[in-house]
């Protein structure tokens, strides 16, 4: 198995008494395309805002590489190579689809500018509104148009919040496409309610349940683990 | 500092530092009026605290807000449109702030992005 990219231990978030994120173990292989799945609440939103930084951790170690990043503001997180996609799309409304990308390759320090935006946009099949605001784009354009914000930055680790949401059927053909040719060169975490995506792309999952790793494996371990459908499905399916 | 101004959670997951931006647009301006001040008193022989009062710190920021904030055009119309309505309306009666009230009154109701803002955003989007 390839080497560990990011790693947490004993991840902690509390708000107030809710346990939003609570001593999680979690092993991101560089590589690979890792799911996190859990039933609404599990705390998945939190987790990848701890480790993207948007939230600071009230207890744990975050390593990226095997370089601990707890302590790092998020700005610095993405410079090393981490990039986050919003839940609820973040663009700029009032700046057009070229500028929004282009923020991102700035980052980067590349030098053609243009460039760098038209590769980012052909591979999310942006390309012909480059010029439209991105406030007028429909939201699952809005979606890909931060996932190629994402893509941009040329990160090492990639992190995806559900971001299938508001894609048409064919635009989730396309968009599982674009996640499978990202690996191996960047490593994808992807917190996803469709399971079809979930179970087509992912090579490992994690499933979280109030704040807590209730199981990590492959697909088809997730599948059959009765403890993870009973989470799902409630009750205690491994008695019917 | 416009991706800043448009969207600061967004910026700062592409990789830019708020605090850094902000900072530097704070000493920019203070850069700007610093510079103003010292030619006021270097032209006049003066400089004082009457400075701050309304007429110097509130009334030109309601006059950008006229114009335009964010565009580039906008605080110099503002400013020009304010001025001479204010001083015609000088001849006309003593209650001048009273003019500043209603232009405000019009600017929130009819055009809060201001006039070159509801310009730009209605009829020319490439208005710098």
């Amino acid at each position: 198995m390839a080497a560990v990219i990011l790693s947490a231990r004993g991840l902690t978030r509390h708000f107030g008494g809710l346990r939003a994120v609570d001593g999680v173990d979690f092993d991101l292989h560089a590589g690979e395309i890792h799911a996190l799945i859990g039933p609404n609440g599990a705390g998945k939103t939190t987790f990848v805002s701890l480790l993207c930084g948007r939230l600071p951790a009230q207890s744990g170690t975050i390593t990226l590489a095997g370089q601990d990043i707890t302590h790092l503001p998020a700005h610095a997180r993405v410079a090393r190579g981490i990039a986050y996609t919003f839940q609820i799309t973040s663009v700029y409304p009032r700046l057009s689809v070229f500028d929004n990308v282009a923020l991102a390759v700035q980052r980067t320090g590349a030098r053609d500018l243009t460039a760098g935006v038209t590769a980012a946009l052909s591979r999310v099949n942006l390309t012909d509104r480059t010029d439209q605001l991105a406030g007028t784009l429909s939201y699952g354009h809005q979606r890909l148009l931060e996932v190629a914000m994402g893509l941009a930055l040329r990160p090492r680790v990639l992190i995806l919040d559900e971001p299938t949401q508001g894609l048409a059927s064919g635009e989730i053909a396309n968009f599982k496409a674009l996640v499978r040719a990202l690996a191996p060169d960047t490593t994808v975490l992807l917190i996803e309610h469709n399971m079809d995506v979930v179970m087509d792309l992912a090579q490992r999952i994690t499933v979280l349940t109030f704040g807590t790793v209730l199981a990590t494996g492959t697909p088809a371990e997730i599948r059959a683990n009765p403890a993870v459908q009973d989470a799902y499905l409630g009750g205690h399916h491994a008695a019917t | 500092m416009v991706a800043m101004r448009e969207n600061e959670d967004r910026s700062r997951m592409l990789g830019y530092n708020p605090f850094t931006v902000k900072l530097a647009a704070l000493v920019t301006s203070g850069l700007y009026a610093g510079v103003s001040g010292a030619a006021y008193a270097i032209l006049f022989g003066y400089a004082g605290a009457s400075f701050a009062t309304i007429q110097y710190s509130i009334l030109p920021m309601l006059w950008v807000l006229m114009g335009g904030a964010g565009t580039t055009l906008g605080p110099l119309i503002g400013t020009a449109l304010m001025f001479y309505l204010v001083d015609l309306a000088g001849i006309l009666t003593t209650a001048t702030l009273l003019v500043v009230g209603v232009a405000l009154l019009a600017l929130i109701l009819f055009a809060p992005k201001g006039i070159l803002g509801t310009i730009r955003e209605r009829w020319l989007p490439w208005l710098p």
